[in-house]
């Protein structure tokens, strides 16, 4: 049975994630999906998802929702109030919504983005491959007051609960180490050894901050790395360092552009793609350089 | 066609095939465009994406790749390298209206520079470009073949608000705005035709390796047209073969 969510209120915000749109990079498309992976994945797993459905992301003030059928419903990410009517819901907990419950979830407390998962999960305008929000690939960038979002039915609740209830316990000491460490992991980038020694000392004891910041991008400036690099356009992905002339390092994200001017210092691992998605304007990070794991080959 | 294949990793899960000292990037763009379309259909269980910029083609994988992959699609490569390929591609004219209300980018420069604003225009309705490839935002187009002495740098601060179906130039490169955007390339003019269209698939119509000639159209003519910008109004093109 198909029932679905209206959004009474859309939050600061808020657009429909799945796992991304591929195929599609030669025309331009970003890949979209996720900004924080290991919280998406999380919330589906909760609700009993076993693959990765489309989810709702927001960021930093959630949603109000209501619901007109049965769901099994978990929120992930950022540490923030979660209200199910007038009850208190905790993070990271399945719970059950049935028509006429009202969901809300209030402003971060740490953290900057949420997953809120349904099961079965949302199955709202997928166009090419992908159920992901990006404008002009969809016709809207987030959702909008008043919208009517479909979500698959399926599986029963009974089900559902047990299912997350025992993914919860496995995951547990996983979830307990979600750390907001602001030391983020890389690989060396394409570009990484042909920058001069000091550079490269300067790049990895610099304290960045981070300056504007979207679903295509985050700037951080604080190092003295002025540079006489001549740029050159070539792909780029979500989590790729970018050193610009002036010294700034930009990354790219979720919505970022497929080729990029600048050089690819740096590769951000997936993880710290996650971890970094949850800080805003104004915290500080640092990098630290990861091997590649060659235990697969 | 006879190279090396040379292999960098790029984070855990693309590659980097590099190309910079073997082919002429400017001769193999629809070949090399082939190869990335065939290489994304052959090895579909374990590619997500195949792109191709200007000196590399880099190969996004659904799984950690592994050596045995890279013998895999280095051996296919070489294969497809050896082949004859037959390729069709198309000759796109695209109207532009170079009034001076779009062509605002372009009267600044022209003032500083020792080229005039008509020859400028001129010069460039003479020029036949090659779709290079796409980037930047959905359905924008690089296009190449611009000669040197129309070359304009591009701007040090982006405009906050570039028109769609705006034609632009930027340093070597000519481009065409697909939707409205951020921008920092010049402003030169205006078409009414969308090369983006998110209603048909494939949403681009034209590929790496088509060739583009601008012809000028009227205000009036441009303005009369511009409600269709929407609909889907594909340009005027004739087909040719290339054979590799």
């Amino acid at each position: 049975m198909k029932s679905f969510i209206k959004i009474i209120d859309p939050g600061f915000h808020t657009s429909i994630q799945d796992n991304g749109r591929y195929g599609y990079r030669r025309l331009g498309f970003p890949v979209s999906g996720p900004m924080d992976k290991y919280s998406f994945t999380t919330a589906n797993k909760l609700v009993g998802n076993f693959k990765d459905e489309a989810v709702l992301e927001t960021t930093f003030k959630g949603p109000k929702l209501l619901f007109s059928g049965p769901c099994v419903v978990a929120v992930s990410g950022a540490i923030i109030p979660i209200f199910k009517n007038d009850e208190n819901i905790e993070l990271n907990k399945p719970f059950f919504c049935d028509l006429g419950d009202v969901l809300e979830l209030g402003v971060v407390e740490n953290g900057f983005r949420n997953y809120i998962s349904f099961s079965g999960g949302l199955c709202q305008n997928k166009i090419f491959g992908s159920y992901s929000q990006y404008y002009p690939i969809s016709e809207n960038g987030t959702i909008t007051k008043g919208q009517n979002i479909k979500i698959k039915g399926g599986v029963t609740y009974k089900n559902k609960i047990k299912g997350g209830v025992t993914y919860k316990n496995k995951i547990k000491n996983e979830l307990n180490n979600l750390s907001f460490d602001s030391k983020l992991k890389v690989f060396e980038g394409p570009y990484w050894n042909n920058l001069e020694n000091e550079l490269k000392n300067k790049i990895l004891n610099t304290e960045f901050k981070i300056g504007s910041n979207d679903r295509m991008a985050y700037r951080l400036s604080g190092g003295v790395l002025e540079n006489k690099i001549s740029s050159f356009s070539a792909s780029v992905m979500p989590g790729t360092v970018q050193l610009t002339p002036k010294g700034d390092l930009i990354v790219v994200m979720r919505d970022g552009q497929v080729t990029g001017g600048y050089p690819r210092i740096l590769q951000l691992t997936e993880n710290s793609q996650s971890l970094l998605s949850q800080f805003r304007t104004g915290k500080v990070i640092s990098f630290e350089i990861s091997e590649y794991d060659k235990s697969h080959q | 066609m006879c190279f090396k294949i040379n292999f960098n990793s790029y984070g855990e899960k693309a590659i980097i095939i590099d190309f910079k000292n073997n082919i002429d990037k400017n001769i193999y763009v629809a070949w090399q465009s082939e190869l990335c379309i065939s290489l994304q259909k052959e090895f579909h269980d374990i590619l997500e994406d195949v792109v191709f910029s200007f000196s590399e083609i880099t190969l996004f994988f659904k799984i950690l790749p592994n050596r045995v992959h890279e013998k895999k699609i280095s051996t296919w490569i070489k294969n497809f390298s050896l082949t004859k390929q037959h390729i069709i591609r198309n000759l796109w004219e695209i109207p532009v209206c170079f009034d001076e209300v779009f062509s605002e980018d372009l009267l600044v420069k022209s003032e500083n520079n020792s080229i005039t604003y008509e020859s400028y225009i001129s010069e460039f309705l003479k020029c036949i470009f090659e779709v290079h490839h796409y980037g930047f935002l959905p359905g924008f187009l690089y296009l190449s073949g611009l000669p040197l002495k129309l070359h304009l740098p591009r701007k040090p601060t982006p405009e906050k608000y570039v028109a769609p179906g705006t034609v632009a130039v930027g340093e070597s490169y000519v481009g065409v705005y697909p939707q409205k955007s951020p921008g920092g390339w010049n402003r030169i003019g205006r078409t009414y035709c969308s090369f983006f269209n998110n209603k048909n698939n494939p949403p681009c119509y034209t590929l790496p390796g088509d060739k583009i000639k601008f012809i000028s159209i009227s205000l009036d003519e441009y303005q009369s047209q511009i409600d269709k910008i929407h609909q889907n109004n594909i340009p005027k093109s004739s087909s040719f073969e290339i054979i590799y």
